[in-house]
């Protein structure tokens, strides 16, 4: 004897972040813990925002999980890495 | 229960900061770096009633870190900044800072303060005429304290 389901399953939905673009999370993280970013070597405390664009999907969603960063918007302390400087002397 | 996977040296990696606000990689020049042992100040006092001590603690002490390194002529060695910062009158800031695991994502750094440590002994290059050693110096830098930090 079976039973029919009365509703369907419902399909997990991905968790919406802001700032969705290709599969990507917003690029701009709060800081949770102490860090120093492999781009410019410097240390940015617990508060600040920072643009991890530099990092791939896999690394953010370990810092995320590790609270070490949360997902946040607003302008970030450091200079995002993928961005092209403005040439000198032109 | 799984054992841990033990860490050596092989892969760390040592910064300096001298003057300015950010570190340098010296790996390529320093090869030990001997971590503090940070000490909180305590006290003691006893009772008749009791045969131990009654403990009171304080404040956390300064610690000395060592590095050492291989030294060279130039001017752009860390020697040579060393000595700088060191005859600086009422020395220079010179700030170390560690990666056990590398400079590289998710591994952990512990640095010295990177406003008051000055080295405060600084041992140059000595020799022997019988050895095939490689010169070394060594300088001890004084710290309050010692902040971790998450590379990412």
């Amino acid at each position: 004897m079976s039973e029919e389901p009365n509703e369907k399953p419902t399909e997990a939905k991905p968790a919406s972040a802001p700032g969705l673009k290709d599969g990507r999370l917003t690029p701009t993280y709060l800081v949770l813990q102490r860090v120093t970013l492999t781009t410019d070597r410097q240390e940015y405390e617990p508060g600040q925002i920072v643009d991890l664009s530099h990092l791939p999907q896999e690394s953010i969603r370990y810092y995320l999980s590790a609270g070490i960063f949360a997902t946040a918007d607003g302008e970030p302390a450091n200079t995002p890495a993928n961005v092209p400087q403005p040439c000198k002397n032109c | 229960m799984a054992l841990p996977e033990g860490m050596s040296a092989c892969s760390m990696c040592v910064e300096i900061m001298t003057g300015g606000t950010v570190f340098v990689d010296a790996s390529d020049e320093l090869g030990v770096v001997t971590a503090p042992g940070m000490p909180r100040s305590t006290a003691e006092a006893y009772v008749f009633g009791e045969d131990i001590a009654v403990l009171g603690y304080g404040k956390r002490g300064p610690g000395d870190v060592v590095i050492r390194g291989v030294y060279t002529d130039s001017t752009a060695s860390f020697f040579y900044k060393a000595n700088q910062a060191f005859t600086t009158a009422c020395g220079a800031l010179f700030a170390v800072r560690w990666s056990p695991g590398g400079c590289t994502t998710a591994h952990r750094s512990f640095r010295t303060s990177t406003t008051v440590t000055k080295i405060t002994s600084l041992t140059g290059p000595s020799g022997d005429a019988g050895s095939a050693d490689v010169l070394m110096w060594e300088a001890t830098v004084r710290t309050p304290e010692v902040t971790e930090a998450t590379w990412a």
